[in-house]
């Protein structure tokens, strides 16, 4: 049975290289307040709402280099792609929705205004996330159960 | 689901890694499938079938859970 959605198994190792190196850009970017000078396309007619560096699209490249960058290490086959995996990568993404959504829900009642805008920008990475691990996790009980 | 592949593979010697091979799925498929944690895909169960040249009810059987 052929799985459609994936890539070859060499992106795998460019998912990792990207998602970490824009994670560490990210935080870099998040927490120095880091921007590249003069990297934006809009420049807003008045700045009395949102600062000119809002328009800024460092934080945005960041972000969207992480985001592909787990995409690619969600979509890309295991070496040794097969139907049992394919049953673990199914279970492991019906496992990431609902831990999406129960965090969603439990942030929904903890959280509001602005901190909640924030929160919901880390929650978007939650079900990809969620998802590598238990792949990963399941990958290893089965070599874990194959060697006893 | 039942099954006896580990019989049919001891009649036919050939080890998990060898009808692995032959199907092109991983030696952990084949392991899980003779544990019986893991039921085969229709096309699976018909290839391990033509490997042993027998019908597929002679390897693969329904239990009472079924």
């Amino acid at each position: 049975m052929k799985n459609n959605f994936l890539i070859p198994n060499k992106f795998k190792l460019l998912g990792w290289i990207l998602f970490s190196t824009f994670l560490l850009f990210s935080i870099y970017c998040q927490y120095f307040d880091f921007e590249i000078p003069g990297f934006q396309l809009y420049y807003p007619a008045d700045d009395n709402f949102i600062s000119p560096s809002g328009y800024n699209l460092t934080n945005e490249v960041a972000y969207l280099g992480t985001i592909l960058g787990l995409l690619i290490i969600c979509f890309s086959r295991e070496k040794n792609e097969d139907e049992l995996i394919n049953s673990i990568r199914l279970n492991a993404f019906q496992w990431s929705v609902l831990a999406n959504y129960i965090v969603l829900i439990i942030l929904i009642f903890s959280f509001y205004g602005l901190g909640f805008v924030f929160i919901m920008a880390y929650n978007s990475l939650t079900m990809l996330i969620v998802f590598i691990m238990r792949f990963y996790y399941g990958i290893f009980k089965l070599n874990r159960t194959d060697e006893k | 689901m039942k099954n006896n592949l580990r019989i049919q593979r001891a009649i036919k010697n050939i080890t998990q890694a060898e009808l692995a091979e032959l199907i092109s799925v991983s030696r952990q498929t084949i392991n899980t499938i003779e544990s019986g944690k893991y039921v085969p895909s229709t096309v699976l169960a018909l290839k391990i079938a033509k490997v042993f040249a027998a019908p597929l009810e002679t390897i693969f059987e329904l239990d009472e859970n079924d």
